[in-house]
């Protein structure tokens, strides 16, 4: 890569997540059995007609306006021509000659990368294939669908990755779609040329990647693909590559000649439709804050940025931090629980945030309750783990479950010495001086307490009574 | 008994509600015909029986039960099998449909069977619309009822030889270039291509999206008049369906025609054979007897619009076609691999007209050529809408021949297919312009019917009915067996 500089675009495709389908009002729903969510019009059967899902408009001038594009004074649609057996109709219809969103920029770190346009379209159905023979799932075919084209702005694979996880953050951030990438809810495809200068290169695409790993390895592999002909003095050429995911090659799969004319004309079974400008104002006042209004607070608050990056990631994830922090939540405290234990009960109990009853109430509860010496540490471990999933109160599962803590009192005092009681040995030990005991013995005493015993005062409180303490006879 | 197969729809429908005939007899009456007479005319491609006696006992029931239907209620219809019929075979004429059976059906059929209309079958059409002869029908030949030699026209030849020929007392037909008015006229019915929007669309089987439009036959204008009243009004299936009141079609008929402004544009005149231009003057002057005044307009870009009509309509057909690939229904072919399984499924299953068309509008829409031709008609057309919107400013309608000549002989045109297109010149240009038209049967001509064609303003179909009936009260008609002018007589 000597003086060699990479141009890089990406075509990002987002599926929303509206009730029903863009033309019809089929459920849109992933998965399901093949071919059960489909009607006459998205299997595109003969005389039947497309009907705009408002909805999905809606949430594509969100999406928009939210990116600072100008909104289309129109919303008209182009059909695309070609012939694949996922494609119902033998045509797409989506937007060519004016699409809903122009122009805007999304930052990136320090970066604006700037925005082409954005437009809605349908998507297409699935191949399967099945054990030599293909079938065609049709569930997935007349998704609502967005694309946002970015200009050629990014410059390497680490910051194409970081401008898709940011535009996830915020199509999250609106409520337009949870993009579950695992479902397939974003795909990219990429624009990559390599040159002394941006821009001048001759470009490659490598088409529909569904995961942002697939993004960075495939344009790091292109970089170097193209950097290498450059060197050995061999033109680059203008071509359609796939990205195998097994060897993390990029593959030729049509080469410009080859090119489809995709015989784009106006749709003619959908009228154009004025978009209202007062509505486009309304829409526009009442967007929420975005990922990067919350990231600049949270700086200011003393977050790292992977940490941001982490709570932006998940709107409800904000949602608790910010929440928390206005009930006085230490964003230090909130934060570590939120990435640490909160994150981790969402894998060990396989519910996800948004299905919990945790609330910032309950954070902010446990921060005080822990500062103030009410509970210990494992202790409040416990308390999350119940009301994550039952949504009491922290003080009434403290209550319903004897976790408040004992820092003095006959009932640790009782406890120390059913302890000594029971370990005999580590007791005279420890009054024949070997302090080592002492570590054993606290150990024991969290776990006879099920680690309500105040950890500092436990450890006197042994000492103490190990010392008046006699052994059975 | 009267042969019921002679009374007009409007009658018969009268009688119906009277309970002195239920729809039951209407429909047997008719099926009876068409199994005596469709040997020779070929008008249907399909018949449902079952399904036509069902919803006539449904009819006579809901008769007695007090309810209210249509205006034709109790009323058989035959349905051009272009429109989508739920678990009754649509094929649109074409091989390549051959063993489809819809899941459901079009909206206009939705109204006919709440209307109280029992469907008679599925009448012949040239292949997915295409064409003027009802010749390029994968499955059978119609013939003209008035003479069997000679084409009935098309694209909806089977529903206007069915109706003249009294299989049916009414009929769905569709257009795109003038597909029920000419047949329409050579068949001597009456034939309405309505405004753009004012039928819904929702399973016709699309051939030019931007100019396709359903109409009635009937062998009266009263008739045609009500049958457009059952399929007419918004529909929320379709967007480009209109949100404009659906008026009482038969209570503007009878008015006269006095004060009304109408003009002969020239560009139509002209092109007509000696015949149908004496008859298109026989009905100027039944006019201006009646009131109405004779005015000039130009409308001289009407000479553009076939060129316009064969970019348009085959760009939108190669489209709409393309959903017609083997994958889902109808017969697949080949399958070596998939681009195989593509041109066999294509190649066979279409015909020559259908292939020709298709490729027609492919090339104009191609990188390179869109501007050329697909955009420079747009421009075309555009241009022509505000001629006709000016030529509206002076005059209520235009009054034109509905075809240049005669019905031709079977075959006559089949290796010409340009003088198969100019078949719809003086058609075209409504379908273009969007606005609503209708063939009148004017007189016979050597026993051969002869059409003069109305055209108005958007959504003004109730006045063309009015100026319709003036002229059928007038005029000696076309009817197959003679009868008097606007006289099928019960």
């Amino acid at each position: 890569m000597n003086g060699l500089i990479a141009t890089i675009g990406l075509e990002i495709h987002v599926e929303l997540e509206t009730k029903t389908k863009m033309f019809c009002s089929c459920k849109n729903e992933a998965g399901g059995e093949a071919n059960t969510h489909t009607c006459p019009v998205c299997l595109g059967l003969p005389g039947t007609l497309p009907r705009p899902n408002g909805e999905a408009v809606r949430r594509a001038v969100r999406l928009a306006l939210a990116l600072g594009m100008e909104i289309a004074p129109l919303l008209q649609f182009d059909r695309k021509n070609y012939f694949y057996p996922d494609l119902p109709k033998g045509y797409q219809i989506t937007q060519k000659e004016a699409p809903i969103g122009v122009g805007g920029a999304l930052s990136v770190g320090e970066r604006s990368i700037r925005l082409h346009h954005l437009h809605l379209e349908e998507d297409a159905g699935k191949l399967l294939h099945l054990g030599g023979r293909a079938g065609v799932d049709f569930n997935r075919a007349g998704v609502p669908l967005v694309e946002i084209v970015s200009e050629p702005d990014l410059r390497s694979a680490e910051e194409a990755r970081a401008y898709m996880e940011e535009m996830r953050r915020l199509i999250r951030h609106l409520g337009i779609s949870e993009v579950r990438m695992e479902e397939g809810r974003m795909r990219a495809d990429v624009n990559v040329s390599v040159a002394t200068e941006p821009g001048v290169g001759t470009r490659s695409e490598i088409k529909n990647m569904n995961s942002f790993r697939a993004v960075e390895r495939a344009i790091d592999y292109e970089i170097s693909r193209q950097a290498a002909e450059i060197e050995a003095g061999r033109a680059v050429l203008q071509e359609t590559r796939g990205f195998d995911d097994q060897t993390g090659e990029t593959f030729v799969q049509r080469r410009k000649e080859e090119a489809e004319d995709y015989r784009y004309f106006p749709e003619p079974d959908i009228l154009p439709t004025p978009l209202e400008r007062a509505w486009i104002e309304e829409e526009k006042r009442s967007l929420p804050p975005t990922p990067a209004f919350w990231r600049r607070r949270m700086a200011e608050e003393g977050l790292k940025g992977e940490e941001m990056a982490l709570l932006l990631d998940s709107p409800r994830r904000t949602g608790l931090y910010t929440e928390a922090r206005a009930q006085g939540g230490d964003a230090r405290k909130i934060t570590n629980w939120i990435l640490g234990d909160v994150l981790r009960l969402e894998g060990e109990t396989s519910t996800p945030l948004e299905a919990s009853r945790l609330s910032s109430t309950h954070l902010v509860d446990l921060v005080r309750a822990l500062d103030a010496g009410t509970i210990t540490g494992p202790a409040a471990k416990k308390v999350l783990e119940r009301l994550y999933i039952s949504g009491e109160s922290v003080a009434d599962v403290i209550e319903a479950e004897k976790l408040g803590a004992m820092s003095d009192g006959d009932a640790l005092v009782e406890a120390v010495d059913q302890v000594l009681k029971a370990n005999p040995k580590a007791a005279m030990d420890l009054r024949g001086g070997a302090e080592k005991a002492v570590t054993f013995l606290v150990g024991q005493l969290m776990r006879q307490t099920k680690g309500r015993a105040d950890p500092k005062r436990s450890a006197d409180l042994i000492r103490e009574r190990a010392a008046i303490w006699k052994p059975p006879s | 008994m009267t042969d019921l197969t002679r009374m007009s729809a409007s009658r018969l429908h009268d009688l119906f509600v009277r309970g002195e005939v239920s729809s039951r007899e209407i429909t047997e009456a008719h099926l009876d015909r068409i199994v005596s007479r469709d040997d020779d005319i070929h008008a249907f491609l399909s018949l449902t029986p079952e399904r036509a006696l069902r919803q006539a006992d449904e009819a006579d029931l809901r008769r007695r039960a007090g309810e209210t239907m249509g205006p034709l209620g109790g009323v058989p219809v035959a349905v051009k099998d272009i429109i989508v019929t739920k678990d009754v075979p649509t094929t649109a004429a074409s091989r390549i449909l051959q063993g489809w059976v819809p899941p459901y059906d079009a909206t206009c059929v939705e109204r006919l069977g709440i209307s109280g209309m029992p469907v008679l079958g599925k009448t012949n059409l040239d292949e997915f619309a295409m064409g003027s002869s009802t010749e390029t029908s994968a499955y059978v030949r119609t013939v003209n009822p008035h003479d069997r030699e000679r084409v009935p026209g098309g694209s909806s030849g089977g529903s206007a030889a069915a109706v003249a020929a009294y299989e049916a007392p009414c009929a769905l037909g569709s257009e795109t270039g003038g597909s029920v008015r000419q047949p329409s006229a050579y068949c001597g019915v009456v034939g309405v291509k309505p405004t753009y929007g004012r039928v819904s669309r929702f399973g016709l089987i699309a051939f030019s999206s931007s100019m396709d439009q359903i109409g009635p036959l009937a062998r009266t204008v009263e008739d045609a008049a009500r049958l457009l009243g059952v399929v007419a009004g918004a529909d929320e299936r379709d967007m480009t369906s209109a949100h404009v009141p659906v008026p009482d079609y038969a209570a503007a008929l009878g008015k006269g025609v006095r004060g009304l402004a109408f003009a002969m544009p020239d560009a139509f005149t002209d092109l007509a054979q000696p015949a149908v231009a004496e008859a298109t003057e026989a009905a100027a002057h039944v006019l201006e007897e009646g009131g109405a005044r004779r005015v000039e307009v130009d409308l001289s870009s009407v000479a553009y619009a076939l060129q316009v009509y064969y970019i348009i309509a085959p760009a939108e057909a190669s489209s709409n076609l393309a959903r017609f690939d083997g994958v889902r229904y109808g017969p697949r072919r080949g399958g070596d691999d998939l681009m195989d399984m593509y041109l066999s499924s294509r190649g066979e299953g279409f015909g020559a007209e259908v292939k020709r068309r298709i490729m027609l509008g492919t090339f104009a829409l191609s990188e390179g050529y869109v501007d050329a031709f697909y955009r420079r008609a747009q421009e075309v057309r555009r241009r022509l809408r505000d001629d006709f919107a000016r030529a509206f400013e002076s005059v209520d309608f235009l009054l034109t021949p509905t075809t240049p000549d005669l019905p031709f002989k079977l075959g006559a045109h089949t290796d010409d297919p340009l003088a198969m297109y100019a078949e719809d010149i003086m058609t075209i240009p409504a379908n273009l312009v969007g606005v609503p038209a209708m063939n009148l049967p004017a007189m016979k001509s050597e026993g051969l019917p002869i059409g003069v064609q109305l055209i108005g303003r958007p959504f003004t179909e109730a006045l063309l009915f009015q100026v319709a009936s003036h002229l059928e009260a007038a005029l000696p008609g076309a009817p197959l067996d003679g009868a008097s002018g606007g006289g099928i007589q019960a």
